[in-house]
């Protein structure tokens, strides 16, 4: 990969793109300067031969070519002005062929030269030369292919450099656009173009096709694993160039029947990629790269077949040209490219079975019409551009289905479930196997394995190995081999993975945020319960008189009640909290038959929240003034203003009675000073006047949170206290 | 087992014994009776209801919530069918969920338990006296329990009038039931007549609700 990066593969790749654009675009300016002849003859069934524009004769029938003074240059069979009858025959033949052609050529660029037909007409003959406007499509779409080839081997090489298998592909890729150029060339061949132009086109043809088949045997030869030694391969190369030598001196054999040797090649390019296809079977990257080269070869054969054989095979020779043809075998050469490249090999994997199958399907459809034409002797019915419609309808169906069936989610309740059982396990390693195990299920991989290294997401080894950071916070892991090694790591699984992540470490954050919210208002309790309660029955223990027992008893539950309440820990408002206190002290003053006088004024209908500890320290201390109201001061009546000033309550407590001295060593001290700590506590003030005419409480709250001491105190206070002070 | 001389039964329905003791000797005492029933249990207070209960008398029972074998809350909605009955609730903390499910299921007022004796005696006298137990929140509670119309048939007029509405606005602010009279120059019994009402109103609706929600699930 770094090796990779260092050469810029994108800059490599331009270069070579540009290489292989100029060598095309000469490759075209070739072809235009092909010239063309004003006489073209083309072979039709039965060995007839056909001249455009005249009619039908036999290849034997005599042909001569006149000059102007109608004086006979030249006379031959008029099957020597077949282009395709080039190579057919003998080395005699071929021989006398390419003698013949000559003349007819030479005399072509001479003017006023025609042709007599052996029917007595005569035709004007001469060379007609080439422009760019007049390049074929077929040309075009030759050159175009081999544009494409010489890209895909070039793409594949950059992304995987110094590999074989690249280079093989490459070279194959060089092969191909050779045979393309050949190909257009030969598309523009003529009479009038040099027999020797024609004699090495045909050649350098058979030299890349060759040459195409041997890097393609070679590549499955050795690719993903050796199946024949080097030594081998280049032995069988040696002997396809020896054949080809001497083929092309027409010694040894003939160059048509050279094409079998070809044939010969592409069969054993088939079944080695088969037979790798087998061995690999059990890698998952390399039976997706399988896959996909199997199923594009696949549709390879059957286009060529409904394009081109069958057509032939039911006597039409109006079939589409070659390049149309090859065109074909482009997209079994992408194919090839993608699985060399091992780029999105995960992704096309799946994909390229069901072109497979397409293909498959096409393919019956196919022998089932020959079938059909064949007992019944009807037309041939099926068209090109049915099965075109077909194949290019069925995969926009099946995308098109996935698309609406990937909506419909059926496993979010799933991931849900499984994600809050790991956030939701008791302990730290339930947590872990919890995590681990709903990994198991979503993706079913061969083994899991630690990975330190992990910190997000990736999809490594070619989609082998699904690395997953912890949401835990613990070592990420390493899943191998997905569905137990029946399938590779997709983009898919890396997005359900990263949400996965993201949703457990979401749920756990909020689970020990909840967490530390129990533990605070357990703490709360607690403090709540030692100072409160605690205190209060502790002091209870040393009461003789049965009447303050019952009174503290009492309150100690009525603190009970407050700190019940106070774990809802809500807010409540301040009308509703001072309603509740004037309701409770009534109710205790009248049963004391102390009148009270407590004034229900604007603050009875002020809304404004009070927070629970606010109201809290409120209620008990009002409780406690009028506990010792009650029990001490020996008042008829008690008066209560309260208003809310500024951001504080304020809140007085009078009564009638004899007073105290004023110091804290009133009966109730204690109490006293509880109530004063618990309102500097929260932020407040807490003062008492007494003389013999009656005391006066006054209390200052703010309406706000308590102070921060309060907060801190609150979160370090000993959960176990109660036990061991008091 | 009764006194034939005696008018009216008295039933405590407490599994505290200590607490169900105190609170029959105080009823005795102040409701004028020579014996009053106790049952610790739904069961012994159901058979109670099967054989002792003798319809014709008035019967004023005191019943806790958390019984061992259930809540009072059931033995209150047997008892509302019973047109001689006064069911009072009697809970340790004024928590008005508990209050006011045993008033939705008929309990005409609750009695804290704990409040001093004299507090739990003053209470009982003021129900001899026709008196009722209300709470500012349980007051407030009401008010926000019958703004949302309630699910009754429309030929049971269970919504409050305004004179109740604003009985129970004062109530909640924190006024004794005495000084909601004062504020609404109405006579203190007058104020414990409408939350009287208002307990029956919401006995009423809450028996609908039920009816309504039991048909919805098919039950009936």
């Amino acid at each position: 990969m770094l090796k990779g990066l260092s050469r810029r593969p994108s800059h490599a790749f331009a270069a070579l793109a540009l290489l292989a654009g100029v060598v095309l675009a000469l490759a075209i300016l070739a072809v235009a300067r092909i010239p063309a002849a004003s006489v073209t003859v083309r072979p039709m069934p039965g060995n007839m031969v056909r001249v455009e524009g005249a009619g039908l004769y036999a290849p034997d029938d005599s042909i001569a070519l006149l000059d102007a003074r109608d004086r006979v240059l030249f006379s031959t069979r008029t099957d020597m002005l077949v282009l395709e009858k080039d190579g057919s025959g003998t080395a005699v033949q071929n021989q006398a062929y390419y003698a013949a052609r000559d003349a007819i050529t030479r005399l072509a660029h001479v003017p006023g030269t025609r042709i007599r037909l052996p029917d007595g007409r005569l035709l004007p003959f001469h060379a007609i030369p080439g422009r760019l406007s007049d390049v074929t499509a077929g040309a075009w779409l030759s050159l175009a292919i081999g544009l494409c080839a010489l890209l895909a081997g070039s793409w594949a090489l950059v992304l995987r450099p110094g590999e074989t298998a690249p280079r093989l592909f490459l070279a194959s890729g060089v092969a191909l656009a050779v045979a393309t150029i050949t190909i257009a060339m030969s598309e523009h061949m003529s009479l009038a173009a040099p027999a020797a132009l024609q004699f090495w086109t045909l050649r350098v043809n058979m030299l890349s096709a060759i040459g195409f088949g041997m890097s393609l045997v070679a590549l499955f030869a050795r690719y993903p694993q050796p199946l024949a030694s080097w030594r081998l391969l280049a032995g069988i190369t040696l002997a396809c160039l020896g054949i080809l030598l001497a083929s092309l001196f027409d010694v040894l054999v003939n160059v048509a029947e050279f094409t079998g040797v070809i044939f010969l090649l592409g069969v054993a390019a088939v079944a080695l990629a088969v037979t790798q296809g087998w061995k690999s079977r059990h890698d998952p990257a390399q039976r997706a790269a399988f896959v996909l080269i199997g199923s594009s070869l696949l549709v390879c054969i059957v286009g060529f077949s409904a394009t081109n054989l069958v057509p032939q095979m039911m006597g039409r020779l109006d079939v589409p040209s070659v390049p149309l043809a090859t065109s074909l075998f482009l997209l079994f050469y992408l194919a090839l490219a993608i699985a060399i490249a091992r780029y999105r090999l995960f992704d096309l994997g799946s994909w390229a079975v069901r072109v497979a199958l397409l293909a498959l399907v096409v393919l019956i459809v196919l022998a089932l019409d020959i079938v059909l034409v064949f007992l019944t002797g009807a037309n041939w019915t099926l068209s090109t551009a049915f099965l075109l419609i077909a194949v290019a309808w069925l995969p926009v169906r099946e995308y098109l289905l996935r698309r609406i069936d990937g909506r419909r989610s059926r496993q979010d309740i799933q991931l849900l479930r499984g994600a809050s059982d790991v956030a939701f396990a008791l302990h730290p390693e339930q947590q872990a196997a919890q995590w681990r195990a709903l990994l198991n299920r979503q993706f079913a991989p061969l083994t899991q394995e630690p990975e330190n290294e992990a910190t997000e997401t990736n999809i490594a080894d070619d989609g082998r190995v699904l690395v997953v950071p912890s949401p835990l916070g613990r070592p990420g892991l390493a899943l191998h081999f997905a569905d137990h090694g029946r399938r590779l790591f997709h983009s898919e699984d890396k997005a359900l993975a990263e949400g996965l992540v993201m949703l457990v470490r979401e749920m756990v954050a909020a689970r020990s945020a909840y967490d530390r919210g129990v533990q605070t208002e357990r703490q709360r309790i607690a403090r709540d319960l030692h100072d409160d309660v605690g205190s209060r029955l502790m002091t209870t223990l040393h009461r003789e008189d049965i009447g303050s027992v019952h009174a503290d008893v009492r309150e100690a539950m009525a603190e009970m009640r407050l700190i019940i309440d106070g774990m809802a820990g809500q807010s409540r408002a301040l009308a509703h909290v001072l309603a509740d206190i004037r309701h409770e002290t009534v109710n205790r003053l009248s049963l004391a038959r102390i009148v009270t006088d407590w004034p229900v004024l604007e603050v009875f209908d002020d809304e404004r929240p009070l927070p629970a500890a606010q109201s809290r320290v409120l209620v008990s201390v009002v409780r406690e003034l009028v506990s010792n109201t009650i029990r001490h001061a020996g008042a008829a009546e008690v008066r209560v203003t309260c208003a809310v000033e500024g951001d504080d309550l304020s809140l007085s407590l009078y009564d009638d009675g004899h007073g105290f001295n004023g110091t804290c060593e009133a009966p109730t001290g204690n109490g006293l000073r509880n109530m004063t700590k618990r309102l500097e506590e929260a932020g407040g003030s807490f003062q008492l006047r007494s003389g013999p005419t009656g005391t006066l409480a006054a209390i200052r709250l703010p309406l706000g949170a308590g102070h921060a001491s309060h907060a801190l105190g609150m979160a370090t206070a000993p959960v176990t206290g109660l036990a061991s002070s008091g | 087992m009764n006194g034939m001389t005696q008018t009216r039964q008295i039933l405590i329905v407490e599994d505290i014994a200590p607490m169900r003791r105190t609170l029959a000797e105080r009823a005795a005492a102040i409701f004028g009776v020579t014996h009053v029933d106790e049952a610790d249990s739904l069961i012994s207070a159901r058979a109670w209801l099967r054989y002792e209960r003798r319809i014709e008398q008035p019967l004023i029972a005191l019943i806790d919530l958390g019984l061992p074998d259930g809540s009072g809350v059931e033995l209150i909605g047997q008892l509302a069918t019973d047109s001689n009955a006064t069911c009072i609730v009697t809970t340790i903390f004024e928590d008005d969920g508990n209050v006011m499910r045993a008033l939705g299921a008929g309990a005409e007022g609750y009695l804290l338990k704990g409040e001093d004796m004299a507090a739990i005696e003053e209470r009982l006298r003021g129900l001899e006296r026709g008196e009722v137990a209300v709470s500012p929140q349980i007051a407030r509670r009401l008010l926000e329990h019958f703004r949302i119309p309630p699910l009754a048939p429309p030929d049971t007029d269970v919504s409050l009038t305004q004179r109740e509405t604003d009985v129970l606005r004062v109530i909640g602010r924190g006024l004794t039931l005495a000084e909601a009279g004062h504020a609404l120059e109405i006579s203190a019994q007058t104020v414990g007549t409408h939350v009287k009402n208002i307990y029956r109103k919401l006995n009423i609706a809450s028996r609908a609700e039920a009816a309504i929600e039991a048909a919805k699930r098919g039950l009936v």
